[in-house]
């Protein structure tokens, strides 16, 4: 998850302007079938926020909903959109630790709980673009 | 503004401690005051910019120790 925060805060604002959105459903990959509400609430709320940006149109969710990737919620904890949802990120988040490292040497701060090879091999395509969920690793403690 | 706040790309902070099973609210409290915030920009009488202002009003040796709550007397 680190990983892609960490891409996705170093990538340049798009030149072209957005002017219609759709909102994917995100997925409930924790396999019990009564956390169901956890992932719809949280697509209902990005809608709901994306929503009050006057300039944005946003595609019903009945409208996109023939469409069947989906994003797994896991991949939405650490951002602050969903705040109300789920509370605050975790506190290494905020900590000056992680934030002047994370700019100046962001695969430094990856390669303190991963080796190059296991990080590497995170990374797909799929994963990468945010349609599916990245493999896990064996973190190191 | 760029205070202390304004850490990216700062060098010597340290290495990331992550807390193993980190709860969402480390004190009952938490939730409360994180509950109030919640409603007070629901109702309209605070906003994220004000927010920020406050954050950034902080003396730069407390806003480094502190890390999202932190009780008024510690």
């Amino acid at each position: 998850m680190t990983l892609l925060l960490v891409g996705y805060r170093l990538l340049p604002p798009p030149s072209r302007q957005i002017e219609s959105i759709a909102v994917l459903p995100l997925e409930n990959l924790s396999g019990n079938p009564a956390k169901e509400y956890f992932p719809d609430g949280m697509t209902d709320e990005l809608i709901g926020e994306i929503a009050r940006i006057g300039s944005l149109r946003v595609i019903s969710r009945t409208s996109n909903g023939g469409a069947r990737k989906s994003l797994p919620a896991e991949h939405m904890l650490v951002e602050s959109g969903p705040w109300p949802l789920l509370g605050l990120p975790p506190v290494w988040y905020k900590s000056a630790a992680y934030r002047s490292r994370a700019v100046i040497d962001p695969p430094g701060v990856l390669r303190e709980k991963l080796s190059e090879a296991e990080l590497a091999a995170l990374v797909t395509r799929d994963a990468m673009v945010g349609v599916t969920k990245a493999p896990s690793a064996g973190e190191k403690t | 503004m760029n205070g202390v706040h304004n850490m990216g790309g700062l060098q010597d902070m340290g290495s990331v401690h992550r807390e193993k099973n980190e709860p969402v609210f480390h004190a009952a409290w938490e939730g409360r005051i994180y509950a109030i915030n919640v409603s007070l920009r629901a109702m309209g009488k605070w906003d994220i910019d004000a927010w920020r202002h406050q954050i950034e009003l902080l003396p730069p040796a407390d806003y480094l120790r502190m890390t999202y709550y932190v009780a008024a007397d510690q």
